[in-house]
């Protein structure tokens, strides 16, 4: 029952979380010097053609009665249309929410598994183990994923060809060529998480494995393999978890470099392109969907965290 | 006791790892089928109706190979039949009449009609993102079934460029088009060899063109399918002409030697001028630029060799000019006509009564290649002759293009895409003109922009009265011309017909498979 309480609680502040940061991106950008109408017309539009222009996208209105006839849209799912190619935000997102999301989530994956593995293994598997991670952190963190990018492709796609050096294809168009695309990127965004995850885990572990219940367990005759990945593992969870949650929300503004250097179609690139243009309704609809990515999450190692951890329930 | 079992098992695991490798390295797809062409563009189109698209390369990639002009001018730079068979002025030039080809069906099938032509024109000529190539048209009528007639206020020799593929004003959108304009932004209507394929398509990712049933000479389309692929990092576009993901892709001179290394063709021509435009010729901001002298003394005291050397390579030339060797105007005289010399700018400014210099603000123009760099050369160049010139960056046109219309910076960095000489004068100094912000009138500058008017562009007549405009912009400063620059193209095998032109520009409708 409690659990539930808690989880309600943190719903209902999530959603004030997708109010309000749309509201920032969409104030903020209304504010903006940049001129909409001159940008798109051009240098030479003459001001009929501007009046004409913002007359038909409402952007002769005041700031507040657009935003509010935004919100009014938004509730319902309508996120407005595009103003240099007039297409509907979803429609333009729509493709691209699958784009991001598989390169996230796989990237996700990666960190976690690769990260949590040699975590333990280090914790485990003494001291040299360990202080390779150190240094394999510390140059995991300091790696620029844009550099790291570059090199993979370079080996992995110029010179052994064994990966494709750019482009995207859909799962529905060819599962295999769908993983093989999303190989590099993955990889490329993962990197920098697995090494930070990996040390995470070894401190939690080492931390769980020294701590009295271990040594208790140990008196009591429990086996060795018993307290590492039964106990200590568990307990050791919690904090993980909420570092790949940090981790995952970081890697959002990185996807958004991962997908340039790969030509991935997805929000990042699409973010990219739209604030050039000043098309601030595709801005605007990135920040909601990007918002409720960071909102799905933080519910989701929540749950993870309450569940995992007693202390927390 | 051994296990016996775990080295089979081992082999097994390792036969599985050694297939799948195998298999991703022989499936992986090398390239694009033989009737497909990929290219690669640096930026997207904010949108693909031709009223509002951009020109230049890769600007008129996208409306050209799902439009056909009116006038297609082939790559030796010759007008040819395109919508319209033939197209004459009158005696007086004062009205232009095209005859147009019979036949034509837009990509739904519906035909051609002189109305169609005539509302596609009347539209450009309201909306159109060059709405000064219809400037002196004042009527636009159907005077056959297959015949539009183009009344003209003044003679205008502009109307077969700015009716080509170059200039889009003749790139007609059939009658669904013009009915549903919001479609246009995302989908083509139009009577060339390809149209665009709105289930593949990608904005600002990918664009994908499939073969137009209707388009009258099938024998040019030369590809089942035509891919645009947007890819901004210079690395990534390397990579995917390396391994064959794209066959041909927009080029930078910084990318050059790296893509010849790779053996891929490297292919240019000049396509721009860089520089400062000086939009306060009447001194509203900066009194000191009203007075020609100090004008000069600004085109004096930069360093353009070490500039353009430094900053372009091989890519890039010094230039005093606004058009390239090559395009009526072009004088091998004004070459070099301010040479280096930061004594004789302060000299200059001495005379003018600016011993001790002067201060102005420079908009950084956005997109202008090294445009950041050239623009800090070109200052610490001006501070030697004692001017100090602050620079104001601009992150996008969206801020820049409404801070020149504040008019209270006196002068912009540039980038100028050359076609012909009159596009510079008309552009540049007369008054109205595209750049001309600040409105400043020069009665000479507007007479010969109407002198070159008079005349066929490519006639001796009309080639001497260019050279006249040229003479007359460089001598007088109205521009701080600092370097030509190329426009590049990197093409991995399986293309031919490539050709690289400062004009027209080059588009893959002209690109054929390798035979």
């Amino acid at each position: 029952m409690k659990l539930l309480a808690n989880l309600a609680s943190r719903i209902v502040g999530s959603l004030v979380l997708l109010i309000v940061v749309p509201t920032i991106t969409y104030l903020v950008q209304g504010v903006a010097p940049a001129n909409v109408a001159k940008g798109i017309l051009g240098l030479d539009a003459t001001p009929e053609r501007i009046a004409e222009f913002n007359q038909r996208l409402g952007l002769d209105q005041p700031l507040i009665v657009r935003y509010l006839r935004w919100l009014g849209g938004a509730v319902t799912g309508d996120l407005g249309s595009s103003y240099t190619n007039g297409q509907s935000v979803q429609h333009i997102l729509a493709p691209r929410l699958g784009v991001s999301l598989s390169l996230i989530v796989g990237a996700l994956v990666v960190f976690t598994v690769v990260g949590v593995v040699i975590g333990v293994l280090s914790a485990t598997q003494g001291r040299i183990v360990g202080r390779t991670l150190d240094v394999v952190s510390t140059v995991g963190i300091a790696v620029p994923n844009f550099w790291l990018a570059v090199i993979l492709v370079a080996i992995f796609a110029v010179e052994l060809r064994l990966f494709p050096a750019s482009g995207y294809t859909f799962f529905s168009d060819s599962p295999y060529f769908f993983f093989l695309a999303l190989v590099l990127p993955v990889v490329a965004l993962a990197f920098a998480g697995i090494t930070a995850v990996a040390k995470q885990t070894r401190d939690q572990m080492l931390l769980a494995m020294q701590s009295p219940w271990a040594r208790t367990l140990r008196a009591n005759g429990a086996s060795e393999f018993s307290i590492v990945y039964k106990h200590a593992l568990r307990n050791a969870a919690a904090p993980v978890i909420t570092v790949v949650g940090t981790i995952f929300v970081g890697s959002l503004s990185g996807s958004v470099v991962v997908e340039n250097i790969f030509v991935l179609p997805g929000l990042g690139s699409q973010s990219l392109a739209s604030a050039l243009q000043a098309d601030l309704p595709v801005v605007q609809g990135i920040a909601v969907y990007f918002t409720i990515i960071v909102v799905v999450v933080n519910v989701a190692i929540d749950v993870a965290s309450t569940i995992l951890n007693p202390k927390v329930r | 006791m051994l296990d016996t079992k775990r080295p089979h098992r081992r082999q097994a695991r390792g036969a599985l790892v050694a297939a799948a490798l195998a298999a991703a390295i022989f499936a992986l797809p090398a390239a694009a089928s033989a009737a497909t062409l990929t290219i690669a563009a640096t930026a997207a189109p904010t949108t693909l109706d031709p009223t509002n698209s951009v020109n230049g390369v890769p600007g008129v990639w996208f409306p050209n190979l799902a439009y056909a002009a009116l006038i297609w001018r082939a790559p030796d730079g010759q007008a040819k039949p395109g919508l319209a068979l033939d197209w004459a002025y009158s005696k007086d030039r004062l009205s232009f009449v095209m005859n147009l080809r019979d036949g034509v069906k837009f990509s739904d099938g519906s035909p051609m009609t002189a109305a169609d032509v005539v509302n596609w024109l009347k539209r450009y000529k309201e909306k159109g993102s060059i709405g000064a190539w219809l400037a002196k048209v004042t009527d636009i009528s159907a005077t056959g079934p297959l015949q539009v007639t183009l009344k003209l206020s003044t003679p205008d020799p502009m109307l077969p460029y700015g009716l080509d593929q170059g200039g889009m004003a003749g790139d007609v959108v059939g009658p669904a088009g013009l009915a549903h304009l919001d479609s246009l932004g995302s989908t083509t209507n139009g009577a060339g060899p390809y149209m665009i394929d709105p289930k593949e398509t990608i904005l600002n990712s990918q664009y994908v063109y499939v073969k137009n049933p209707y388009y009258w000479d099938p024998a040019a389309q030369s590809w089942d399918k035509v891919v645009i692929k947007i890819i901004s990092d210079g690395n990534s576009i390397l990579s995917a002409l390396k391994t064959g993901q794209v066959q041909v892709a927009e080029g930078a001179a910084t990318d050059a030697d790296a893509a010849e290394a790779a053996g891929l063709k490297v292919l240019s021509a000049p396509s721009a001028m860089l520089g400062m435009y000086i939009g306060d010729i009447d001194g509203k901001i900066a009194p000191a630029l009203r007075d020609t002298r100090v004008r000069q003394a600004l085109n004096f005291a930069i360093d353009r060799k070490g500039i353009a050397d430094s900053l372009y390579g091989k890519y890039g030339k010094p230039t005093d000019q606004f058009v390239p060797k090559g395009i009526g105007g072009y004088l091998a005289k004004l070459e070099d006509f301010y040479p280096y010399d930061t004594k004789k700018a302060k000299a200059l400014l001495a005379e003018a009564g600016y011993a001790d210099g002067f201060k102005f603000t420079l908009v950084l123009q956005p997109a202008v290649s090294s445009g950041d760099l050239m623009a800090q050369a070109m200052v610490a160049n001006w501070k030697d002759a004692g001017i100090d010139v602050t620079l104001k960056p601009t992150d996008s046109f969206a801020t820049y293009v409404p801070l020149m219309g504040t008019q209270k910076y006196p002068a912009t960095t540039l980038t100028f895409q050359y076609s012909v000489q009159l596009t510079d004068t008309q552009q540049l100094v007369t008054n109205p003109a595209l750049y001309n912000y600040m409105g400043f009138t020069d009665a000479k500058a507007n007479a010969l922009a109407d002198a070159q008017r008079k005349q066929d562009i490519d006639s001796p007549e009309g080639v001497a009265a260019a050279e006249a405009s040229e003479t007359y912009m460089v001598e007088n400063g109205f521009l701080v011309p600092v370097v030509s620059v190329d426009a590049l193209l990197f093409a991995g095998p399986g293309v031919d017909g490539l050709r690289f032109t400062t004009y027209p520009w080059s588009d893959p409708t002209n690109w054929k498979p390798a035979k």
